[in-house]
């Protein structure tokens, strides 16, 4: 049969976000790929150029609304770079918390949209059900259940409410035998066996070179998770390991070993929000307020011009870094430029080139192993 | 053995009477005979057909019940009770007013009473908005039955689109290929020995040589929309039930070796005659022709043709309307027709299990024996269907197409012809003619060297006892690390940035 | 970490362990069989989740007293045929999730719907500068001040009927909640209190009144007139553009903006329909109620400490004259 260019055009249930995959078929043979991206591009970073530093925070949770937290957080660091703030303990390990509940919550919604993917519609329902505990959490931090414009410049927008540490807890430890059953369900599966092993190699070199990080990048055996090579917050005080997996084939490492790499991933976020939870300086049980020191610290709204600030932050889907000069409008209220790299920005591509070689049915499998967030991606 | 409720027979005798008497002195006298039989076919079709339609209901209900339950969601679906309990009058839109003449007055006065009595408005925690209230928390009438009826209305209303370069000729007949072909096999299918659309000799044939109409149909389907998606689809599809119709003949060849008859009816009376349901006959082949099944009506694991994932709907994306929700009922109805087909061919259709033994117990007997034949068809029908097809479903990711392809030549196949092989033994040399008794108690044709069913039980043994091994085969703790397996062994804390 | 140690394409993996695992699923969604295969998630108590706080604000629906709760994650644990009476999901709009969970809508720590008193906001504008999206537009609006309309310990302390100012008189029959209106669950805005005119002679006991609705001019008794003050500050939110970060509700100090815990009622057919009015941001009675009096307290207050003052300067330039 002749090749023929297939759109997997912007509206389509699969492409896990808005863009296009343009697909050269031969067959049923993927021959080659070309990625079109900017359906969703809002012109974040324009728009910060005209607004305070208090308020590109909402901006930021709608990069990847699917991972706010963590890019809100990523925004605050470099800002805070930016106007020189000391940051207090109890509110990095707040942020540290809500950063990993998002984690969780985040890799929860790839779970569900990638069983759908292969075909297998019960992990959908369980995976979106347990998200639910997470976001319900989230909303008791933030007020919301996706932009909660929570992290503030010199800490957090309001202490954890009373309760809040008994229902993580409880949740965090339910959602642990959650775990076991997925991986009942999904790695003792041939015909998911079947459709992810052997699919879509990635070899580690070519991912460094074309700059792909976070759990795609581990599960081809690199150990580079930005918190424990350039350990932010209070990454280092809390016991954890970067969860990297180191592939059994030569020719790199296959939608399993991607899948494999955030199952174990959300384990380590557990882990991690367990023992912050005990470590939090002032108590897990008591709830200061809005103004007190130990959750924020006074920040000055004015950077001057000339002064930078720059961040590099692990966001679910890999290493988000901001970058901010000082010395915009308003004599320095506002940034004179704000320009942020987005991981999946930087992937997509990648995945494009992947796919070459694999049937049209390894497209979803492909495609929803590398989680691409197009929200992240347009900015 | 014949149903207990002989209709086709009593139609046949008061129709025929009716009109011999009525065209006594006419000359229509000699006709009467095919008139008679015109008509009771006629009424039999008819009967047939609206049996297994509303029944299908049945099927989607319990899918939905069903999925529900085992992808971990549950509860009453509360579809009826929005319409009469509403929050302090209000529900979603007040549809009464709507009845003319005012007739729908008293209704609005029963959700206001129910309302005032049964609500839950506590007036210390109220919130100011528009549509909030709490309301009866109460219990769910019909769950979910009308689901179904309010889709099919849905699919009526909706616009009929054909692009505009497609084949439009060939656009509007693929559909009815489908339907019909799956409507003409749901004629032939028997619901029990009296009800039934058509009773040719060949019926079995018949029915599948319509059955393989469809792939065609597809094809069709596929190729005339003008979209690449649905193309590919259509191939694959095409591919795909070409593929498995062969292990599905196949099968069914061999259940009909065994029964000794192309005819639905005796393949049916002789697994009750000859004493044992050809379930534990040739297990094997039930197996396969499930699987063939399952692939046929491309119901998950085999759906890759419709996977929505990629190919949005496959081969019916660009139907629009009456069409799709025809297709889409095609589907099911061929669901339904292989479910029937699984209970007719290997679970002894409309005949009661254990007949004998339970129909001589002393009061219950008599009424056990006295249940249709249709309950039991239906019965078995929508068990086997939430049993694989459903749990199947719900359990199993899709299968690539290659996948597919390969299972279905390079593994069904042979296991196809093996089951053949093996009927043909069983009944050239294991099959006793002379016990065959189409009496309630049903014969022993089976016997083994003098154990009585000794054949069946021994293939059923046999059949667990493979089950159990393939089961374990492997080593079950069988942890080979990886190799080069990296695991950071110092705990957090020592951790120097920048190193590895 | 190693792949899972079971994960290889076998036969036992191909039939057996994914129906097992969707049997137990189904069977632990059944009451009392279900008990069996739970492994910590489902049909499992959890009384810690519900603090002290929820209990008690939660303590008042007969059928949904969340201090009886016990929590589970499936929202099961409670009631005796679990699958019959209570559905897993809540069933909007029949029951809400403030009452089953009360700790997922503390006041204050939600971003819903904006609430704002009027009569205590000052017009400092912090509010317009800090919303990112530009929603908020401050405006004045023809209204009765609180002041004026008082009785009991603060009347007469308002302001005075003043020729070419308006005023206005209160429309019979109508008071806020009353007449089977009911602010918290009406639809629509709640009927105008009052009807207003503009004072054209004031005389005795009785004013001519020009009215803004009609053009035409009345005598009408001074005692039902009422000074009214087009200057009252009032403002619009556009809803269509807010996106509910609550930074607002950060920025005002004088506690008149809030973000309820309401999440729906807020749709409309047209953009215009999103532009949410005084009537339209209004929080809960007893609240707005307890604000009003506050601020009516210290505006009262203010006004007569003023007057003290006033007479007792006058008092002193007499003194200081005579």
């Amino acid at each position: 049969m002749a090749q023929m260019w297939i759109t997997m055009g912007p509206q389509h249930p699969m492409t896990h976000g808005l863009w296009t995959l343009r697909v050269k078929v031969d067959g049923e043979t993927v021959v080659d790929a070309k990625a079109e991206l900017g359906y969703i591009h809002r012109g974040v970073e324009k728009i910060s150029e005209s607004r305070d530093f208090l308020q590109i925070t909402p901006y930021c949770d709608r990069l990847c609304y699917v991972s706010a937290m963590t890019w809100a957080n990523s925004y605050i660091y470099a800002a805070e770079d930016l106007l020189e703030v000391q940051v207090p303990e109890r509110a990095e390990y707040i942020r540290l918390i809500s950063a990993e509940c998002q984690r969780i919550a985040s890799h929860l919604m790839w779970l569900g949209a990638y069983g759908p993917d292969v075909g297998n519609l019960t992990i959908m329902t369980w995976a979106l059900r347990d998200r639910e505990l997470f976001l319900d959490l989230l909303q008791e931090l933030g007020g919301s259940r996706m932009h909660y414009n929570y992290p503030r410049i010199g800490g957090v927008k309001r202490d954890i409410p009373i309760g809040f540490a008994d229902r993580l807890k409880a949740k965090v430890q339910m959602f642990e035998h959650r775990i076991k059953e997925y991986e009942m369900l999904l790695d003792e599966s041939t015909i998911f066996l079947v459709r992810l092993q052997g699919v879509g190699y990635t070899k580690a070199e070519e991912m460094v070179d074309a700059g792909v990080t976070g759990p795609n990048l581990r599960a081809a055996g690199v150990n580079y998770d930005v918190r424990w090579a350039h350990p932010y917050s209070v990454y280092d005080e809390v016991d954890w390991e970067p969860a990297v997996e180191k592939p059994t084939s030569i020719k790199g490492a296959d939608c399993y070993d991607r899948y494999r790499a955030r199952m174990f991933e959300m384990r380590q976020s557990c882990r991690m929000i367990l023992d912050a939870i005990d470590k939090i300086p002032g108590g897990a049980n008591n709830h200061y307020a809005n103004d007190d020191e130990m959750i924020i610290a006074k920040a000055p709204t004015r950077a001057p011009e000339g002064a930078t600030g720059f961040s590099n932050y692990e966001c679910t889907r890999g290493s988000s870094q901001f970058y901010i000069k000082g010395g915009g409008e308003g004599r320095g209220k506002k940034p004179y430029r704000l320009s942020i790299r987005s991981p999946m920005f930087i992937t997509i591509p990648y995945i494009a080139d992947t796919m070459i070689g694999y049937k049209i049915a390894d497209i979803p499998a492909i495609m929803g192993s590398f989680d691409p967030c197009i929200g992240e991606t347009d900015r | 053995m014949e149903d207990v409720i002989q209709i086709r027979t009593w139609l046949t005798t008061l129709i025929g009477d009716g009109l011999e008497s009525a065209t006594a002195d006419t000359s229509l006298a000699p006709h009467a005979g095919d008139i008679t039989f015109f008509l009771v076919t006629l009424l039999s079709c008819v009967m047939a057909f609206a049996l297994i339609m509303l029944s299908m209901f049945m099927i989607l209900w319990l899918e939905r019940k069903i999925l529900g339950r085992l992808m971990d969601r549950r509860g009453a679906m509360t579809s009826l009770r929005s319409l009469w309990v509403g929050e302090n009058g209000v529900t979603a839109g007040e549809w009464w007013k709507k009845i003319p003449f005012g007739l729908g007055t008293p209704v609005g006065a029963i959700v206001a009473w129910l309302n005032k009595t049964a609500g839950n408005r506590d007036p210390k925690n109220p919130t100011v908005d528009r549509v909030n209230n709490r309301s009866w928390y109460g219990l769910a009438i019909f769950p979910g039955f009308f689901q179904n009826i309010a889709d099919g209305l849905k699919f009526m209303t909706k616009e009929h689109m054909v692009p505009s370069r497609a084949d439009k000729f060939i656009f509007e007949l693929a559909p009815f290929l489908v339907i019909s072909s799956t409507v003409l096999i749901l004629g032939m299918i028997p619901l029990s020995s009296q009800i039934y659309g058509a009773n040719p000799e060949l019926s079995v044939l018949f029915a599948f040589a319509i059955f393989g109409i469809a792939p065609l149909g597809v094809f069709f389907a596929g190729w005339a929309s003008n979209n690449k998606y649905t193309l590919i689809g259509g191939i694959r599809s095409a591919a795909q039930l070409t593929a498995y119709e062969i292990p599905m003949l196949i099968t069914i060849l061999g259940v009909c070796v065994l029964a000794g008859s192309f005819n639905f009816l005796e393949i049916v009376h002789f697994q009750h005659s000859s004493g044992s349901w050809f379930l534990f006959l040739m297990p094997l082949g039930a197996v396969l022709f499930l699987i063939a099944m399952i692939a046929e009506v491309e119901r998950i694991p085999f759906d890759m043709p419709e996977a929505e994932a990629e190919l949005v709907e496959g081969w019916w994306t660009e139907y629009g309307g009456m069409r799709w929700g025809l297709l889409f009922a095609a589907e099911y109805m061929r669901t339904y027709a292989a479910c029937i087909l699984f209970a007719i061919f290997f679970m002894g259709g409309w005949h009661a299990p254990f007949a004998g033994l339970i129909g001589r117990t002393p009061y219950i007997g008599g009424a056990y024996l006295l249940i249709p034949g249709i309950v039991w068809t239906l019965l078995k029908a929508w068990l086997i269907f939430s049993f694989v097809f459903v749990w199947a479903r719900a359990a199993l990711p899709r299968i690539r197409t290659d996948q597919i392809l390969e299972f279905g030549w390079r593994m069904l196949l042979p296991l196809a012809f093996i089951q053949l092989v093996l009927v043909i033994i069983y009944r050239l040399y294991l099959f006793d003619a002379g016990s065959v008794h189409d009496t309630i108690e049903g014969g022993w044709a089976w016997n083994l060297y003098g154990i009585p069913f000794g054949l069946p039980i021994l293939i059923t043994v046999l059949s667990c006892v493979l089950f159990y091994w393939l089961l374990n085969d492997e080593d079950p703790v069988d942890t080979k690390e990886r190799m080069f397996h990296v695991r950071t062994l110092e705990p957090a804390g020592k951790h120097v940035a920048g190193t590895d | 970490m190693p792949a899972h140690p079971r994960a290889k394409p076998n036969f036992r993996n191909l039939f057996w362990y994914p129906f097992k695992m969707t049997m137990i699923t189904a069977l632990r969604t059944f009451p009392i069989i279900g008990k069996r295969f739970t492994w910590g998630y489902h049909n499992k108590l959890h009384p810690e989740v519900v603090d002290d706080d929820s209990k008690v604000r939660a303590k008042n629906g007969r059928w949904n007293d969340v201090s009886k709760h016990e929590y589970t994650a499936d929202r099961e644990g409670s009631d005796l045929v679990p699958t019959i009476w209570r559905p897993q999901t809540i069933l909007y709009p029949y029951e809400r999730l403030e009452d089953m969970e009360p700790w997922l809508f503390v006041p204050g720590n939600y971003n819903g719907r904006i609430g704002v008193i009027w009569e205590t906001c000052t017009a400092c504008k912090l509010c317009v500068t800090v919303c990112p999206n530009d929603c908020l537009h401050m405006t004045t609006e023809l209204r009765v001040d609180v002041l004026d309309d008082a009785s009991g310990e603060w009347e007469g302390l308002g302001a005075e009927l003043e020729v070419g100012r308006p005023a206005a008189v209160e429309i019979a029959g109508v008071s806020a909640v009353g007449d089977g209106f009911d602010l918290v669950t009406a639809h629509e805005a709640p009927p105008e209190q009052w009807r207003f005119g503009e004072v054209l002679d004031l005389s005795g006991d009785s004013a001519r009144i020009r009215w803004n609705d009609s053009g035409e001019e009345q005598m009408v008794a001074t005692d039902i007139l009422r000074p009214a003050d087009d200057q009252i500050v009032s403002g619009r939110i556009d809803i269509g553009r807010c996106m509910f970060c609550g930074l607002c509700m950060e920025a005002c100090n004088f506690t008149s903006f809030f973000m309820t815990n309401e999440y729906d009622g807020m749709s409309g057919f047209t953009r215009e329909d999103l532009w949410f009015d005084a009537s339209r941001t209004r929080v809960l009675p007893g609240v707005h109620q307890e604000a009003v009096d506050a601020e009516l307290a210290k505006r009262a207050n203010k006004e007569r400490t003023k007057r003290e003052k006033k007479a007792a300067k006058a008092a002193k330039a007499v003194e200081g004259s005579a």
